[in-house]
Order: C-alpha cells, then structure tokens, then sequence
C-alpha cells in the first residue's frame, strides 16, 4: 500500500477511534454507579477519583483495539465476527489496564490494607468450578471438530482471562481499601465472565446439539451472573 | 485496617511497620489467628523491598507476635500476657523519648510536639 494510503487510512481510523472514545468517557456519575454496583454503597470523593481512574485505563484503548484488531486478525487469518471482536476490545483494554495500575505507589506515603488477597476472594468459586467446565467442555468440542486454530485462539483468550485474574489480585492498592477491593473484584470477575463468553462464541460458532446448546446456554449465563453482582451476593 | 509507610518521617520503613503491626497487635485490632498479607504483597503495596518486609515478619516471629504456617503463611499468635493501655502508652512514650534524644530536642520541645501531635489527632 502506497504511504499516503497508509496515513490516510490511519487518519481516518483515529479520527473514528476519537469519535467512539468521546461518549465512552467516564465521569464523576459512573464512577459512583461502578462502586455501588460492586458494594461502596457511600463513595468519598476519593473513591469516585479512583474508580474514574479505573475506567478511563480501560476505556481509553477500547476504540483503537476495537479498530485494530481486526486488522490483526486479518493478518494472523483468523475470521473475526462482530461478538468475538467485541469481547476480545474488552479483555485486551481489561489486560493493559491491569498492567498499567501494576506502577509502584509514588509519594512518600503509602499506604496497605492488611488483608490478604487471594484470587477466591475475587472470584466466587461456583465462578472458578463454572469457567473450569466450559473451558473444558469447549476443548473437547474443538478437539472433536479438529478446529486447531480456534484451540490456539481459546488458549490465548484463557491466558489473558487469567492474567487480568492474576493481575487484580497482585498490583498495588490504593489508598482506600473499600474502593481498591470492590474494583479488584470487578476486574476479576469480569474478566472470567468474557472468558467464558468468548471461549463459547469461539469454540461453538453455531448450535447444532442439545450439548452445544447447554454450553452455549451456561457460558452466557455464567458471564452475566459473574459481571453482574446479584443482591444475593451483595447483602 | 492499614500500614501506613512515610519516607519523610525519617524513621527506617521496616521499623514504621513492625510498630504498627505490633500496636495492632497488642490492641486486638489484628486477632490472634489472622492471616498477615504476604511479603510480596504487603512489598508491593508499600513500595518496598520485599527483605524489607521479610525483615519485619521475622523479626516479629523471633519476638512471639507472629508464627510461620506452611499453608496459611505468617499467622498472628495468641499473645497469653496482653499487654493493657497504660502499659501500651507507656511503651509508645519511651519509644518517643528514644528518637525525641536521637535528634537531639531538648525535653520542653519535644513535649511540645507531643502534646501539638495530641491536638491535631483529635
């Protein structure tokens, strides 16, 4: 492709990329409403600067992952459709968030909460015992098939399933441990949630049995339940 | 329940946060049976070396307040003599007085300060 294509086509990309980014940016309002959905049912000024920071780490590569992955898997020949690209913008911007807030606290003072964290106090262990099975039921059906470039690609997306995991339990905490705790838990559990709903869209393109259908069924279940806490769990 | 570490107080970071754990120790804010958080983590999190914290924890264990678990890592233990608040207070005031005489203030001023550091917690 000729240079001036090139900077054209990438011109036109971030000007795109700029006009999604805009309403995807969060303010003070989804700040709150993050940390209520995920217990800090009173949120200081502080905490809503913290989950305000939180959203902005992973919103802001959401529009240029959302238009350059598809240019990757173009090149890595991999067919991607509007739900697997979707999932993938939100684990990716979910991994380089979670590496970013991995930066060592700066400042004289710090600050650590002394409980010890653990990825089953992040993540519920019907969570856990749910991604193990449809991940497993997910190999199998690829095996079956033989789909050996969606096995790689389910491989990857569990990588980076349990990186984001692993991340949210290691990177530093914030100041405030009520805030700092509800976002980890968020991050986990989101995490497993597109886990499980992208290894069901990838491995089982298309329902064609009652087991495809009960994997499909419980991946997409366990995504919603997992990404959204229920007032069972809350109280 | 935190550890707070300020590197402008000029007080060694491993010694800011044996204190505090003992203090949390000795008031009950930390039960007997609670797990401390890991040396990797409570490394990360304050920003320090993790033979900084290794250092703590084990002084802490040479000293009875902790004990090593295999599976559930550093454990508060059950202190039988808890000390009670006069004798903490008492401990706290000598460990003022030590480095109130390692910077060389004399005795008015280092009151002073102790007694503007009781207005400006209240």
């Amino acid at each position: 492709m000729p240079f001036d294509n090139v900077v054209a086509v990438a011109l036109i990309m971030g000007l795109f990329g700029l006009a999604i980014l805009v309403p995807l940016w969060p303010g003070e309002k989804q700040g709150k409403k993050v940390l209520r959905r995920w217990g800090v049912e009173d949120p200081s000024p502080s905490d809503v600067a913290e989950a305000v920071r939180y959203l902005r780490r992973r919103r802001f590569w959401y529009p240029w992952l959302f238009l350059g992955l598809p240019l990757l898997a173009d090149l890595a020949g991999i067919g991607n459709d509007g739900a697997s690209l979707f999932l993938a913008t939100l684990l990716i911007g979910a991994l380089i968030a979670e590496v970013l807030a991995l930066r060592s606290p700066k400042g004289a003072r710090r600050e650590a909460g002394l409980e010890r964290r653990a990825v089953r106090g992040l993540v519920p262990d019907w969570g856990l015992i749910l991604y193990a099975v449809i991940v497993a039921a997910a190999v199998v059906w690829l095996v079956v098939h033989r789909w050996w470039a969606l096995l790689g690609v389910a491989a990857a997306v569990s990588a980076v399933t349990w990186l984001v995991i692993l991340l949210a339990v290691r990177r530093p905490s914030t100041r405030d441990s009520a805030a700092d705790g509800a976002l980890r838990v968020r991050s986990a559990r989101v995490a497993a949630g597109l886990g499980l709903a992208a290894t069901v869209t990838l491995a089982i393109p298309e329902v064609t049995n009652l087991g495809s259908w009960l994997v499909v069924v419980a991946g997409l279940a366990g995504w919603y339940h997992l990404a959204h806490r229920s007032r069972v769990e809350a109280a | 329940m935190k550890v707070v570490v300020d590197t402008d107080l000029g007080i060694a970071p491993w010694r800011q946060v044996r204190d505090q754990l003992i203090r949390l120790i000795t008031t009950g804010a930390l039960a007997p049976g609670t797990r401390l958080p890991s040396i990797r983590q409570l490394a990360r999190d304050l920003a320090l070396a993790s033979g900084t914290v290794a250092r703590v924890y084990r002084e802490l264990e040479e000293d009875g307040w902790v004990y090593t678990a295999r599976a559930k890592g550093t454990v508060v233990a059950d202190i039988a003599d808890r000390p009670g608040k006069a004798a903490l207070l008492r401990a706290a005031a000598d460990e003022y007085a030590r480095a109130a005489r390692e910077l060389g203030v004399d005795p008015g001023a280092a009151l002073d300060a102790a007694a503007a550091a009781l207005e400006s917690v209240q």
